[in-house]
């Protein structure tokens, strides 16, 4: 008697709604690309160029390495420089923003907007903001990457501090201890891993974006694959890139141990 | 005789050491670029002195002008995140130690993926432009480089932890490499796919409208504009429309996340 | 004497060529039995049960099954092969965001191409078995719901029906009741049991609990530091022989679930 009845495989709803996704996903992206107008004809027409050009790129210029280098420890300290600021501002903002510890609800609200409305700028526009009122230099790209910073990390403190058994706060409570001794004996223990895991994840970003500062001229090694590009200097730019490419795989690999600490 | 207990067995010594050599890799930052921590204490009331005076009040006159590139900044971004989430899901298969067997070909697409996510996006975006000339092809392109870097990676993690145990379970019922991957580890790796994937949009949102300032179009090169020509007002209006367009699509997918209840990171 | 169904012969593994986990097993496994696996952790018994099918390649020796040598097999032989022995494992390994029903089906996928599956073209004849074997196992009324969404007792019954789904000649079972709580694992255990003798099913499982072991094994083989130390029926297992294999890792024998018996008379197929 059983084998006459059909059994389906799924029930009908749960297989109209997933057609349904699929079918708004569909044409999320079709809608999307027909709305962006993309000048694909150009595009396919200077792809004939394509092997000439990179056929240009396949060399490197030995002479390009000594300043690319140099210019690479530029980029890298105005990140460290930037990273070193933004989190200690950052790790005071986030005992005074988190839920559990703020001495007054409203430091957290405040703060919290604060780091949203920062976050919300991307980190270019916040230089050329920056530049546009201490025109270029060091101190204006050690300021744009400080700032930034503060978005990402302040952030990624408080989330860690909320994570945090609320018991604590109450078990040292209890045997009397003031508040500061219970952020220091009660949460720094607890949250150091996590925070050295976002420093170290905020240090590869911090390096990233003080490169892309260059190519809008702050100074760095971005500044020199502009420059190079502007000059129609293939092989330095190939060298520059290689020398790049070698200093952020070098970061991500000696960071990837601390980074696993993050929860 | 007395003793001091220690009250911790960690290897004090080592610790400052590590601490002692970061201190003084800081130091030489500083130093090396010659920049003081006073300065940039006193150059951020300035900043906000500059700002409140010469960008206030925002001026919108233009809206109009600039919706248009709000769109084209949205859409952008939209295209470029579905085209790197599938292009990423293979590569992520490809990196993976479970679906991919052969050691070689795992070696040389995590090297390549390696290679678009170290290479920051404005430089790919420079590149493509001296290759191909500005268009808005290349910032897409740009963007779908940066962002493949990142989700690939993202994914081939997630496979991997998906692929780790619950697949066994249908190699051992004898499914081909394909059935695995369509009955095991597609429907497994919905949710964290989504999650990845929303994140990368808000990124991409970010990310698109700076690609304009290197001449890819959207909102970044109408910013850029207005204040290189200190047109600060306008500069100012646009500044305020991008935090507004980030502010909202983070609430979007915050509250799609929510419905789909699949948790943030 | 009956030929053997599965026979061993010099069954060795070792990870990179120098930690051996199998030094060398033979045994020969026949129609019908219900042997059981015992053994201290690490001695090898998921190791031994995993190299049976083949999910982990074994370094050295013979797998003699259905006429061919398991050991040599690859590619499709390889799947086709597996396809004909089941597994059960200790955390079910089900696809928790599909459906029951569909997990159930996931053991034909050995025996079926790829474009049927996908396409979710399954027999009728497949699809009642699948829901024949939900009905018996107390699963009826959960064919719709996702996987996931099911206790741990409920997810292991539907990982045997995905096992009998294979029509196995051969069922393999990992510690199929070590995460389960005593209650489950009893309904789980007597499942098991029941569903291999009604179908004359032989069936190979490992297991921690020694008195457990006892009460359903036909035969049982004690493993010791990757050798097989012990290999009879349950009633000539003595204490001695018991404190001998689990010797250093005492603590090990008595955990719970000690008290899972098989239902005399009329088996029950819990809720």
């Amino acid at each position: 008697m059983m084998a006459e009845q059909k059994i389906p495989l799924e029930l009908p709803k749960e297989k109209i709604s997933r057609m349904a996704v699929g079918i708004i996903l569909l044409l999320v992206f079709v809608l999307s690309t027909h709305f962006l107008d993309l000048n694909v004809a150009t595009f396919v027409s200077r792809l004939e160029n394509f092997p000439r050009i990179a056929g240009l790129f396949m060399r490197l210029n030995p002479e390009a390495f000594r300043p690319g280098i140099e210019q690479l420890i530029l980029s890298v300290a105005l990140g460290v420089c930037g990273l070193a600021i933004g989190g200690g501002v950052s790790f005071i903002l986030a005992f005074l923003g988190a839920d559990n510890l703020a001495p007054h609800p409203l430091f957290s609200v405040i703060i919290k907007g604060f780091v949203s409305l920062i976050r919300a700028i991307p980190n270019l526009v916040l230089i050329l903001m920056i530049v546009a009122s201490m025109g270029m230099g060091n101190t204006a790209g050690v300021l744009g990457l400080t700032l930034s910073s503060i978005g990402f990390l302040t952030r990624a403190f408080i989330s860690t501090i909320e994570d945090q058994d609320t018991a604590i706060i109450e078990t040292l409570q209890a045997t009397g201890a003031s508040k500061v001794q219970i952020i220091i004996h009660g949460f720094f223990p607890n949250v150091l891993p996590a925070f050295l895991a976002w420093i170290s994840i905020r240090m590869e970003s911090s390096v990233a974006e003080s490169i892309s500062l260059g190519v809008i001229g702050v100074g760095g090694i971005g500044m020199l694959v502009s420059r190079s590009i502007r000059q129609h200097d293939h092989p330095t730019v190939s060298t520059l890139i290689v020398i790049i490419f070698t200093a952020m795989f070098i970061l991500e690999m000696s960071l990837n141990r601390v980074k696993k600490n993050r929860t | 005789m007395e003793r001091s207990i220690p009250l911790s067995v960690e290897k004090k010594a080592k610790t400052y050491l590590n601490l002692g050599l970061l201190m003084a890799v800081v130091l030489f930052c500083f130093l090396y670029l010659n920049v003081n921590v006073g300065d940039i204490v006193t150059a951020l009331p300035n900043l906000v002195g500059f700002l409140v005076d010469n960008f206030m009040p925002p001026n919108f006159t233009n809206l109009g002008v600039y919706m248009g590139a709000v769109m084209d900044t949205i859409l952008f971004a939209i295209v470029g995140t579905y085209i790197s989430a599938f292009l990423a899901f293979t590569f992520g298969i490809l990196m993976s130690e479970a679906m991919m067997p052969n050691p070689w070909v795992r070696g040389l697409v995590r090297f390549f993926i390696s290679f678009l996510r170290n290479i920051p996006v404005l430089i790919w975006a420079s590149l493509l432009i001296f290759v191909f000339g500005i268009g808005n092809m290349v910032g897409l392109i740009a963007l779908i480089l940066a962002t493949v870097g990142f989700l690939s990676r993202s994914y081939a993690e997630s496979i991997n932890e998906i692929a780790g145990s619950k697949l066994e379970s249908l190699r051992a019922s004898g499914a081909g490499w394909w059935q695995i991957l369509f009955h095991g580890l597609i429907p497994e790796f919905i949710p964290s796919w989504m999650n990845w994937t929303l994140f990368s949009f808000e990124i991409n949102i970010r990310a698109s409208a700076i690609l304009g300032t290197v001449g890819a179009g959207g909102l970044g090169i109408l910013i850029q504009t207005n204040l290189n020509m200190r047109n600060f007002t306008e500069a100012a209006a646009l500044i305020v429309i991008l935090v507004a367009m980030v502010l909202l699509t983070e609430a979007a997918v915050s509250l799609l996340r929510k419905r789909l209840s699949i948790g943030g990171h | 004497m009956t030929t053997p169904l599965l026979s061993i012969k010099g069954l060795q593994k070792s990870y990179g060529g120098k930690k051996m986990v199998l030094k060398g097993m033979d045994a020969e496994i026949f129609h019908g039995e219900f042997i059981v696996v015992i053994g201290p952790s690490g001695a090898g018994k998921s190791t031994f049960i995993r190299c049976i099918n083949r999910m982990v390649d074994p370094s050295e020796g013979e797998l003699l099954f259905d006429g061919q040598d398991l050991a040599k097999l690859k590619g499709k032989k390889l799947r086709v092969a597996r396809s004909k022995v089941g597994m059960i494992f200790q955390h079910y390994n089900l696809i928790g965001r599909t459906n029951v029903i569909k997990n159930v089906l996931h053991g034909r996928l050995g025996q079926i191409p790829f474009y049927k599956s996908a396409l979710g073209l399954y027999t009728s004849e497949e699809k009642s078995m699948a829901f024949h074997l939900l009905t018996k196992l107390g699963l009826g009324e959960h064919i719709y719901k996702k996987a996931s969404a099911l206790s741990g007792g409920q997810m292991q019954r539907v990982g045997i029906a995905r096992a009998m789904m294979q029509q196995p000649k051969l069922l393999l079972a990992d510690e199929p009741i070590a995460s389960l709580d005593p209650k489950s694992a009893q309904v789980v255990m007597d499942q098991i049991h029941a569903i291999t003798k009604e179908n004359n099913l032989t069936c190979i499982m490992n297991l921690h609990q020694v008195e457990v072991a006892k009460n359903y094994a036909t035969r049982i083989i004690g493993i010791k530091d990757g050798k097989i130390v012990y290999d009879d029926v349950p009633a000539k297992l003595t204490n001695e022989m018991i404190d001998y294999i689990y010797e250093g890792k005492e603590e090990e024998m008595g955990q719970p679930a000690t008290g899972v018996e098989p239902v005399k008379g009329e088996f029950s197929y819990g809720a």
